[in-house]
């Protein structure tokens, strides 16, 4: 019996990825309690009349020594419990065969079995000490200690609680070095980013890592994820841990892990906070005034009817009766202040959680409500999960964790880059207050539009998903070690999207209503047969993990559209009121075949194997080139558990130290199903009675040979630990070659079209990441540690496919692809400054002849190839799209009851073009930022004359700066009401905090943010107060 | 037993995912069409029959309707028709500076060349694709005729290359379907002359094929395939065999100019000239009409329909003119609100203009030859804008008047004379009213975008084709004839051989700008009567350069290249092509670097 129950918690804790982590800490406790922690089941079942012994113990930290004050002690099972004093001493009346709980935040909870002892010395380690973690690392874990690849863990109660955030992506960034989150832009849903691990490998294919949630492939917006019941994060980043997940690990796998149940008592807790957003760093446009003085000085330069006592100033012809009205009136409108607002977010999370012996269950439910700092730009959530794991048999157990959500995105916000153009002398609202469709009375619809005509159409816009993942294990009773997990995946979603443009909106006003409604849906099914062996003999130790699984996703949707409707009373519910009306149906699915087998091997504890195969097989793909082989291997060594490094003085300092090597193969098939057939475009003509005739014509090649994208790299780095643990850190270097690219090239659209997908090329990547952490200062009131990210990766293009006579690489300029450089560049004509009077007898003509733009007030061209014209010849790359480096820093301080933690992010050695310094060319139709023009009396050369046209930018030249910054991220402030008072109000726990987001940034960068990279017409950046408030019952 | 109970669950379980189907990584589309199950049949190839079709109305639409790295607001056509003798453009906008000053055709990587060289190649391909598999076995032709398909095909396959090699020069030949197991990225250039063997073989086909007038004047024809088999006959300084395909067409009497008002403009002022333009179709009695375009609101019809840019391309931008910007402000509806001003003042004259090109003053100053300019239809209030209208404040629509006379005005402004500066945007100046057409929705009377069936090509054109092939056969007299019914239908005078003798093909070029202001692709004209017997297009002194520099006082200016031999006429291969034919050199067009 007690050599069943055994295996039962050998398999549990190595077979379950998911357990949560007071379970698996039992296991990472080497010494005798941690296997006690189940011999004492015997004794609670069998005992209960037992007389009740009086014990006491000691709480320190295990790498400072010093006690640990407040730390909760708990008896699992009964609702005794107490904390220890000012000097980390307890003293309890318990059971004899009683199991403690300890838990204190920031450490790893610990359970201990009384049995007769009375007296205790208990260190508990902080839950940051790195090399004791357990790591999930892909259809089970490992401890970190062991581990051969680069893997690193977020622990969410360290990050997470320290950058409160709606949306957990924004929370990651700067988190792990390697992991590079961007936050590209600014909505209410935070859906603006972009997440790579290790950059991008992949020219045309997708980037974007694999999300393994709960042990199942999550697809879908950051903002289904609730960041409240996220344990913890594992970033698989090496190719030899990637590697299991075979063809879709090239650009490394995020694993999730949410909260599970733990056994004893209800938990009930409380999260929430609230939030104040407001808009900052918002480029200077030019207001009112100063656009009318531009906008005529302009016109006068290019008026060409001569002033008479009639028409003294023949140039005001082109000034509209709104510009006008508004210039006589001194009115101005600031669009980018009329479309936005004071930015407002809530979010509630209830938690319920515990569990008895056979069942442990985890339910939260979540509700947060986004308001956005855009017009109309909001985002609801709810979403409720059930976390649940039930012993059916002592060799049989069952888990669930699901999760049902509702998104609302309902309401459009305005158009941004409207607003940042529209002209300031135009009016968002008329007299009555209703919003004018034409802003102005420019001719053309395309500057006339209001920018906020959209924040006046009705919109549903809603998702629901239900993510639920269900596993069987089994523990074979007849051989040790070995059982199987049959763990199975389902995700439902569907969208339900209405939307109408009556006659108070632009597009609604020019066709009778404008109806669009959508139904779709999406499917997916996963089912895993994972069979896992353990065991150990002697100083061997054998854990080996086989699967075969399979998994289907089918999305299947509707839209319908409508035109030309009586009135709009009906609003989406009229499409029978349509004109005209049409519809349109999609459908696609996309199946995957999988094999692999794992083997982990360690001896001594200080040699350590792991080899992977997985082999792939996806639809999607042509037909003999469909299944892919991607094998792995890493070696570990523990240098530190060597008697030669014991006896060494270096061990007094470098206390723990262990270097690793990988090597795998990864694949990408990010790419669309049926991608390699040839299918046809439509292209519709009428009929003499103009009715629909339907049209197909050929747009795209098949590409019958199309597989798999297959990344190779070798990883080696250094774990190690100083002075017991005060630092501790990672050093990892890599070298990866992608070869088979899934390159969509461009080929001459003399073949009927531009470009075809293919694998070839080769891209290559390498880079290096540092990640330290530092317990600076550990005393018994005051604690500071300092988080250190660094991150460096380069990807240049080896090979496009193209190569010259002598069979040397070519540049792909066709693509903008150019060997040797970044997969995307900067690639224009180079400013060089602007064109000067030199000749004074002619100062308003061609200064070179030579040069047709010679004019000065012109942009100067750098003339790169040494021919006499400015041709196509000249534009070169200009500066590098990737950074140099990116460097991130936290701060934690502890004083008493109290925290503070800051954090700078930062980012170093790129160069992106600024749109938002474009050289305007249509006729002050438009506004554009406050500039300082060259002119004859002041002959600066950063920037061109003020002109109508944009004739001074003949080529439209892009300006490029860098976009080098450090932000001072979010600097949070924490209370916790010290346990004893807590108590006294019936709480377990309560503490408050005040979180600052983005309180200061330092760059040269002009634009609205440096890191929005797509857009610099986009939402600003935020600036937000939270005030939060934690409480457990 | 509970044990067997759990048992039997996990097998279940197991046994029930574990189940590999065979086929599971195989694929079966649903949501799209492919060749291979569209092209079985006669229907299946006539759905692709209809796309060419469409795809050859897109002449009519943007430049960048089909996609694009950057907006290009001009219709494709005006890209054959502007910046020779009789048009400019008047718009800065830097993709078609060519238009306004033809030394700045040198930027061989503009948008505006690639998309338009893709659509034609576009059309080739599609057309090789019918015709490659038409000649499969197992095609269930039952429901119409094998032949009627190629017919089309080849015509449109045929339309495509005239464009690329009239506009481009020499350019690849394809003939067969391209696949992604036969693509190349090494093409070579054809010469303009082996194209047009093939050319003219594809249009002979037609002919032979397909009725002279199809069932409709949508669809193409015999007649349409004459006349562009004439024409290639003209370029190829074949005159006589030019005279032979054409004779049917312009001496039959299947087709006839309308000299008489009709259809749905009769009743309104105007004349027999503009009602042309007005019901393009057969079934609107139209009889002149070869090839007409179709369309429709999108309220009406919602498939098939997009919107075409030739209004928008070819009428003047008069909202934005300052002293035209003081009428309508007294108009009811303005006054209300319930109407822009921009709104109402297109409401009122002919549909929204972005007046990206204009008659040049030589274009407008031959409708005075023989002293007809105030006689000829064709330069009529009812065909060009000679007045701007407003709605006074009791809904009134009268003539606007700035100081007791029209705004319109042709007088030569200093912009348009300065080279150093390119904003021309002179929108008083007249235009064509061809392509009027006023939205049915008010809250769209600004929009750019319009839905009227317009006229592609006319018998007019076959005519002064016709006379063309006569007059190089020596025949003045009979060349008279032709050019004078044209000429007559607008109640302008009868020219004399005299006449035509003493101006040479001038004055046929002269009278096609007159008679197709607008409509004709003029560069292509002038390309094509340059390189005759082997004429080179770049050469100072051939049709093309002269003219320019005769008849279009902006285009035609010394600075602006058309006095200078190195400049090119022809478009550049774009760059795009060439960079990405990787595995040849493509020549680029002289005069480019």
């Amino acid at each position: 019996m007690k050599r069943i129950r055994h295996w039962i918690f050998e398999v549990l804790t190595i077979g379950l990825p998911l357990l949560s982590l007071p379970l698996t800490s039992i296991a990472n406790n080497t010494g005798p309690n941690a296997i006690t922690g189940i011999d004492s089941a015997q004794f609670s079942t069998a005992t209960l009349l037992q007389q009740t012994i009086k014990i006491s113990g000691l709480v320190t930290d295990s790498v400072t020594q010093l006690p640990l004050s407040g730390v909760s002690i708990q008896v699992i099972g009964n609702k005794k419990g107490t904390l220890t004093d000012q000097s980390g001493a307890f003293s309890l009346e318990v059971l004899p065969e009683a199991i403690l709980r300890i838990s204190y935040t920031g450490y790893q909870t610990k359970e201990v079995i009384v049995k007769a002892q009375t007296s205790f010395a208990i260190k508990l380690t902080p839950a940051a000490y790195e090399l004791d973690q357990v790591v999930v690392v892909g259809y089970g874990t490992q401890k970190k200690a062991d581990l051969t690849g680069a893997v690193a863990s977020i622990n969410a109660e360290d990050v997470l609680k320290e950058r409160p955030q709606s949306n957990v992506v924004e929370a990651l960034q700067g988190t792990v070095a390697g992991l590079n989150i961007n936050v590209t832009g600014t909505d209410a849903e935070g859906s603006n980013s972009m997440v790579r691990i290790r950059g991008n490998n992949s020219i045309t294919a997708d980037n974007k890592p694999l999300i393994i949630l709960d042990g199942v492939p999550f697809d879908g917006p950051w903002s289904e994820i609730n960041p409240e019941d996220i344990q913890k994060i594992d970033v698989l980043k090496d190719a030899s841990s990637a590697a299991i997940y075979g063809a879709r690990g090239a650009n490394g796998v995020i694993i999730i892990t949410t909260k599970k149940g733990i056994e004893g008592n209800l938990m009930v807790s409380y999260d929430g906070f609230v939030s104040f957003d407001h808009t900052i760093n918002i480029p200077e446009l030019m207001d009112g005034e100063t656009f009318w003085k531009y906008k005529i000085e302009a016109l006068k330069a290019a008026n060409t009817i001569t002033p008479t006592p009639d028409n003294p100033t023949p140039w005001l012809g082109s000034i509209t009766p709104t510009e006008q009205r508004m210039h006589d009136a001194g009115k101005s409108t600031d669009w980018l202040a009329v479309g936005t607002r004071p930015g407002f977010k809530q979010q509630h999370n209830f938690s319920f959680r515990g569990g008895l012996k056979s069942t442990r269950y985890f339910v939260s439910f979540n509700h947060t409500d986004v308001k956005g700092v855009m017009l109309n730009d909001d985002f609801k959530r709810d979403q409720l999960r059930l976390n649940l794991s039930q012993s059916l048999a002592s060799w049989l157990k069952f888990s669930t964790n699901t999760q049902f959500g509702r998104y609302d995105r309902s309401g459009y916000p305005p158009e941004f880059a409207g607003l940042f153009h529209m002209n300031p002398l135009a009016e968002p609202y008329d007299s009555a207050g209703n919003l004018r469709l034409s802003a102005w009375d420019d001719s053309s619809p395309a500057f006339a539009k209001n920018p906020l005509s959209a924040t006046n159409e009705d919109n549903l816009d809603r998702n629901y998903k239900l993510i639920t993942n269900n596993a069987l294990e089994v523990i074979f009773p007849f051989i040790s070690g070995l059982s199987y997990k049959l763990n199975t995946g389902y995700t439902y979603q569907t969208n339900v999207y209405k939307n109408y443009r009556g006659r108070d909106t632009y597009d609604g006003a020019q066709s009778n209503g404008e109806l669009n409604t959508s139904n779709s849906e999406k499917t997916d099914w996963l089912i895993e047969n994972i069979l896992s062996y353990k065991k150990d003999f002697g100083r061997h130790k054998i854990f080996a993990t086989g699967l075969y699984s399979s998994q289907s996703t089918v999305s299947d949707g509707n839209a319908v559209s409508g035109k030309d409707f009586p009135n709009d009373v009906m609003s989406f519910y009229q499409p029978s009121k349509a004109g005209t009306l049409s519809g349109t149906a999609n459908y696609a699915k996309l199946n995957h075949v999988s094999q692999m087998v794992r083997l982990n091997y360690s001896f001594k504890e200080t040699y350590l194997l792991t080899a992977t195969a997985r082999r792939d097989g996806f639809s999607a793909f042509g037909e003999d080139t469909k299944y892919g082989i991607f094998p792995s291997m890493a070696l570990g060594w523990n240098l530190s558990n060597e008697n030669f490094y014991k006896n060494s003085a270096l061990s007094n300092v470098l206390t723990r130290l262990k270097y690793r090597l990988s090597w795998g193969r990864n694949g990408n098939e990010a790419v669309n199903a049926y991608v390699t057939l040839p299918n046809l475009s439509t292209f519709n003509y009428l009929s003499d009675d103009h009715k629909a005739l339907y049209g197909f014509y050929p747009s795209k090649l098949e590409s019958p040979d199309l597989g798999w994208e297959t990344t190779s790299s070798v990883n080696t780095g250094l774990d190690f630990e100083l002075a017991n643990g005060r630092i501790q850190g990672s050093v990892d270097l890599y070298w990866s070659k992608t070869h088979d690219l899934l390159l969509s090239r461009t080929i001459p659209s003399i073949n009927g079209t531009s470009s075809i997908t293919e694998n070839i090329g080769k891209t290559a990547n390498q880079g290096y990441e540092l990640q330290l952490t530092s317990n600076n200062i550990q005393h018994k009131n005051f604690s500071w540690s300092t988080t250190f990210n660094l991150t460096h990766y380069n990807t240049k293009i080896v090979d496009v496919g193209l190569y010259d006579q002598q069979g040397k690489t070519m540049d792909d300029i066709g693509s903008r692809w150019f060997i040797g450089y970044p997969i995307s560049v900067n690639y224009d004509y180079v400013f060089d400054g602007i064109w000067q009077i030199t000749d004074n007898n002619n100062p308003e003509g061609q200064q070179d002849p030579a040069i047709a733009y010679s004019i000065p007030g012109n942009i100067k061209y750098k003339n790169s190839d040494g021919q006499a014209d400015i041709t196509p010849d000249d534009k070169q790359i200009i500066g590098s799209t990737i950074p140099k480096f990116l460097i991130s820093l936290t701060n934690s301080f502890q004083y008493k009851n109290f925290s503070f933690s800051f954090f700078l992010n930062s980012s170093f050695g790129r160069t992106a073009r600024n749109s938002l310094l474009d050289v305007q060319d249509v006729s002050y139709r438009q506004n554009q930022l406050k500039k300082e023009f060259w002119t004859p009396q002041n002959p600066i050369n950063t920037y061109p004359k003020n002109d109508l046209n944009g004739s001074v930018n003949p080529l439209k030249a892009g300006f490029y700066q860098k976009t080098d910054f450090i932000r001072l991220q979010d600097i949070t402030l924490g209370y916790q009401l010290p346990v004893s008072l807590a108590q006294k109000i019936h709480m377990h726990q309560l503490s408050a905090y005040i979180n600052v987001k983005n309180p200061a940034i330092w760059t040269k960068w002009d634009g609205l943010d440096p890191e929005f990279i797509g857009s610099q017409l986009a939402a600003p950046k935020t600036r937000s107060i939270i005030l939060g408030l934690r409480i457990t019952l | 037993m509970k044990f067997h109970k759990y048992l039997l669950l996990v097998l279940l379980g197991s046994c029930l995912f574990t189940a590999c189907q065979k086929d599971f990584l195989k694929e079966t589309p649903k949501d799209n069409i492919y060749a291979d199950n569209l092209l079985v049949d006669y229907n299946g190839f006539e759905t692709m029959i209809t796309a060419l079709q469409g795809l050859m109305r897109h002449e009519y639409r943007r430049v960048d309707a089909f996609g694009g790295v950057q907006s290009l607001p001009l219709a494709e056509q005006t890209m054959f028709s502007v910046g020779a003798d009789n048009a400019w453009s008047n718009n800065t906008h830097n993709q078609f500076k060519f238009m306004y000053y033809p030394k700045y055709i040198d930027q061989t990587d503009l948008v505006c060349f690639q998309v338009t060289f893709d659509w034609l190649y576009k059309i080739i391909n599609t057309a090789n694709m019918v015709i490659t598999r038409a000649e499969s076995a197992g095609i269930d032709w039952s429901a119409g005729s094998k032949e009627n398909i190629l017919a089309n095909a080849r015509f449109y396959r045929a339309w495509a290359y005239r464009h690329l090699t009239l506009s481009f020069g020499a350019v690849p030949l394809i003939t067969t379907e391209i696949t992604g197991s036969n693509y190349r990225t090494d093409w070579q250039r054809n010469s303009v002359s082996q194209i047009r063997e093939t050319m003219a073989e594809d249009l002979q086909y037609t002919i032979d094929h397909l009725p002279m007038r199809a069932q409709s004047n949508t669809m193409v024809s015999g007649a349409l395939a004459r006349h562009y088999l004439g024409e290639l006959y003209l370029a190829e300084n074949q005159p006589q065999k030019a005279k032979e395909i054409l004779q049917p067409l312009v001496q039959g009497n299947t087709f006839h100019l309308m000299t008489e008002r009709f259809g749905t403009n009769a009743s309104l002022p105007g004349n027999a000239f503009i009602d042309v333009f007005r019901s393009p179709l057969y079934s609107q009695g139209n009889a002149e009409v070869l090839l007409a375009f179709l369309n429709t609101t999108p309220e009406v019809e919602s498939h098939g329909t997009s919107d075409i840019y030739i209004k928008s391309s070819w009428k003047n931008y008069y909202s934005n003119d300052a002293v035209i910007k003081k009428s309508n402000q007294s108009a009811p509806e303005y006054k209300a609100g319930s109407v822009t001003w921009p709104q109402m003042f297109w409401l009122v004259n002919g549909g929204k203009g972005a007046g990206r090109a204009v008659p040049s003053l030589g274009a407008i100053r031959l409708y005075g030859f023989d002293n007809q300019g105030s006689l000829d239809d064709r330069a009529s209030d009812y065909a060009m804008v000679w007045k701007i209208y407003e709605k006074d404040a009791s809904g009134e629509l009268v003539e606007y008047l700035s100081k007791g006379k029209s705004p319109i005005d042709t007088t030569i402004t200093s912009a348009m004379l300065d080279d150093n500066r390119t904003t021309i945007q002179n929108y008083k100046w007249p235009t064509t009213r061809k392509w009027d057409y006023t939205q049915t929705i008010a809250a769209r009377g600004d929009a750019d975008a319009s839905y009227a069936d317009v006229v592609y090509l006319r018998l007019a054109d076959t005519y002064l084709l016709y006379a063309e092939a006569l007059y190089d056969l020596n025949d003045l007299q009979g060349a008279t004839t032709w050019i004078n019914k044209v000429r007559n239908r607008s109640h302008a005078s009868s020219i004399t051989a005299t006449q035509l003798s003493a101006l040479g093909l001038d004055l046929i070029l002269d009278e096609r700008s007159r008679e197709l202001l607008s409509e004709e692709e003029r560069r292509e004209t002038l390309i094509r009567v340059s390189q005759k017997n082997g004429g080179d297009e770049r050469e100072v002194n051939n049709y093309f350069k002269r003219r320019v520099r005769k008849y279009n006082e902006i285009c035609g200016r010394d600075a602006r290249g058309m006095n200078e031999y190195e400049v090119p006429v022809l478009f550049p291969i774009p760059r795009e092509i060439i960079d990405a034919n990787t595995g040849s050199k493509m020549e680029q067009n002289p005069g480019y670097h």
